[in-house]
């Protein structure tokens, strides 16, 4: 289970996300889809050309997370990829938790795409990541 | 909200011990009018900045403030050079963010009947929004060039005048640029960017001086502003992707290197590191590289316009008078030497979502304006067009020569698409004679002039301070939306 919601609870000049999900990947997934949602401004599913390994270690979940999402921009950018299906696993017995997996994207189409927002940066604002009632849950806000 | 003392006509001051741990006061300038309006997250965010180590005389909060990350847009910070800290948090992931304004001879009247051409011409000359790619061809080498000479770069390229470069905060180029301090990913974002506006409320805009509102034509005449009905250009864009993952890597590097440098922050967005430390010293090379590409790019695009507008009305730009008043960074850290309790200092002046206002004598002032001050450049909404000031003594002496750069958010983006639909504004604003061009219109609607403070608000709120000083306003004719 995992669910978004486009939030502007706690900024005024950007766009946030309110995340919930019954696992750490399954959070993770959510955020990326998300933010690809607030960048093209709704979600269509699209026949994945490119497959990625990914994977980052850093000091606590939140960071895991600004630095996953940071990485999405990144190739956004520079090489127009959109994640569409997302294989991962998080770990977190270690020192420091580390997300691994695979992903399918796609290309962007600047025609079909019509993206609405461009993603500065993902920021550390207010981010805290903690699981209530068996669900884990944050809000992610971006920098627009 | 925590408690503040007015303490003059428009300065409010929250003082030390309010918060646990303040090394200085927090100065908001501000108006009785705006004040009320004032986010409680601005004042959380202020209140933390001057927790910050080696921070001088007080943090300073403008009166178009509004939450951000680490600071509040609008925030202004000076530390010691030798003892203070530098913060990504303190400029914003959009290094020097800026604004130029670009005067012409032609009149409202010379432009209208070809408005809807010159639009077709300048949407096509200068990409906009998500993704869009610059005409300048850059390899590696060429890049770096440009991330340490910006306009004087574009001056030995052909895309800048050596007027433009004498107009420009620094000639356009920050010294301390150093490319070894850029990262592989940051390269990679920025090298086919240089030219392109961007999204969000970055924006190019036709001008018209208002009638009424040339509130000091002596000043006007001397920045080539000469009469009522006269056609400006302005632009409002940054470092693009460029600076974004220059302030991201910073920012990650700094997290993981507080220990190191014994610092502790409230506010992981307000990571930093000593000035003098390698880390930070690094950071600034990074961000002069930054800020030079933005530099470079609002030229490439004044470029973009001029053979816009030589196509559009077949006369030459020399010819049509174009050339740039004034190019001014509003995401930026400058060393600067200011007076602190009796003893002149070496200061790095954080300035995010704040201007430089440089008064009359001097010598940072272009040679032909240093009689009436640096202009300061204000852009408000796409409704509402901009604000020319000069800089002040006042703001130097009192300020840090700093004042404030915009109009300031009050409305959510979502806020603003519940109140109207992009293609209801696009039609609203033609109606009272602005023209707007976007690719986005969710994005247009989001920026909605009713989602910005009133300029004339703000613009007096500083006049009245004394910090800078209004010439001319201007209003759109109109408006290619990023």
């Amino acid at each position: 289970m995992r669910s978004f919601e486009i939030s502007d609870r706690y900024t005024t000049a950007d766009i946030g996300l309110e995340l919930a999900a019954d696992s750490l990947e399954e959070l993770f997934i959510a955020a990326s889809e998300g933010m690809f949602a607030i960048i093209l401004g709704g979600r269509s599913e699209e026949k994945s050309t490119v497959k990625k390994r990914l994977e980052f270690c850093t000091a606590s979940l939140e960071t895991l997370l600004v630095d996953w999402l940071s990485e999405l921009i990144y190739l956004f950018d520079t090489e127009g990829l959109i994640p569409e299906r997302f294989h991962l696993t998080i770990t977190t017995e270690e020192e420091r938790p580390m997300v691994s997996g695979e992903v399918d994207f796609r290309r962007y189409d600047r025609e079909r795409d019509q993206a609405e927002h461009e993603i500065k940066a993902v920021t550390y604002y207010k981010l805290n990541i903690r699981k209530d009632d068996g669900l884990y849950r944050c809000h992610v806000v971006f920098d627009l | 909200m925590m408690k503040m003392n007015k303490i003059a006509e428009g300065i409010w001051e929250i003082p030390v011990g309010a918060k646990e741990g303040m090394r200085v006061p927090v100065r908001v300038l501000s108006s009785d009018k705006l004040i009320g309006g004032i986010d409680e997250g601005v004042i959380d965010q202020i209140t933390n900045v001057a927790c910050l180590p080696g921070i001088q005389r007080y943090a300073i909060c403008m009166p178009d403030a509004h939450r951000g990350y680490g600071f509040p847009i609008g925030g202004v910070a000076a530390f010691d050079s030798d003892e203070g800290v530098i913060s990504p948090g303190g400029i914003g992931f959009d290094i020097n963010c800026g604004m130029r304004l670009i005067r012409t001879n032609l009149t409202v009247d010379d432009v209208k009947p070809r408005l809807d051409y010159l639009m077709k011409e300048l949407f096509k000359a200068v990409p906009s929004g998500v993704g869009t790619r610059g005409f300048v061809n850059l390899d590696r080498n060429r890049f770096q060039k440009v991330m340490v000479d910006g306009s004087q770069w574009c001056a030995e390229n052909g895309y800048a005048s050596e007027e433009d470069v004498e107009h420009t905060e620094s000639h356009g180029k920050i010294p301390g640029a150093d490319v070894k301090a850029v990262s592989e990913r940051a390269v990679s974002r920025g090298i086919d960017q240089v030219g392109t506006l961007g999204s969000g409320n970055h924006y190019l805009e036709i001008e018209y001086v208002s009638e009424g509102r040339l509130y000091d034509p002596k000043v006007a005449e001397v920045l080539g502003i000469t009469s009522v009905g006269q056609i400006i250009v302005a632009v409002h864009c940054g470092s693009r992707g460029f600076g974004h993952q220059i302030a991201t890597d910073y920012l990650q590097l700094f997290t993981q290197n507080a220990k190191k440098h014994g610092l502790r922050f409230r506010d992981p967005e307000l990571a930093a590191a000593p000035i003098t430390s390698d880390d930070g010293e690094a950071y600034f090379a990074a961000m002069a590289c930054a800020a030079n590409n933005a530099f470079a790019n609002r030229q490439v695009i004044t470029h973009r316009v001029r053979e816009s507008f030589e196509k559009v009305f077949g006369r030459s730009a020399a010819d049509m008078g174009m050339s740039t008043i004034y190019d001014v960074a509003h995401n930026i850290a400058r060393f600067e030497n200011y007076a602190v309790d009796g003893q002149t200092k070496r200061l790095l002046v954080h300035r995010k979502g704040a201007t430089r206002s440089f008064g009359p004598g001097n010598d940072q002032v272009p040679a032909v304006y240093r009689e009436v001050g640096q202009p300061v450049i204000v852009g408000g909404s796409m409704e509402s067009g901009s604000a020319l000031f000069v800089g002040t003594e006042q703001a130097e002496r009192d300020y840090f020569g700093s004042t404030l750069h915009g109009s300031g958010r009050v409305m959510s983006r979502t806020q603003a698409k519940r109140q109207v639909r992009g293609e209801k504004l696009q039609k609203d604003m033609a109606a009272r004679g602005i023209m707007v061009r976007t690719k986005s219109m969710s994005g247009l609607a989001e920026e909605a002039g009713f989602a910005y403070k009133d300029i004339d608000d703000v613009s007096q709120a500083v006049n009245d301070l004394g910090i800078s000083r209004l010439v001319a306003r201007f209003l759109p004719l109109a408006n290619i939306k990023g």
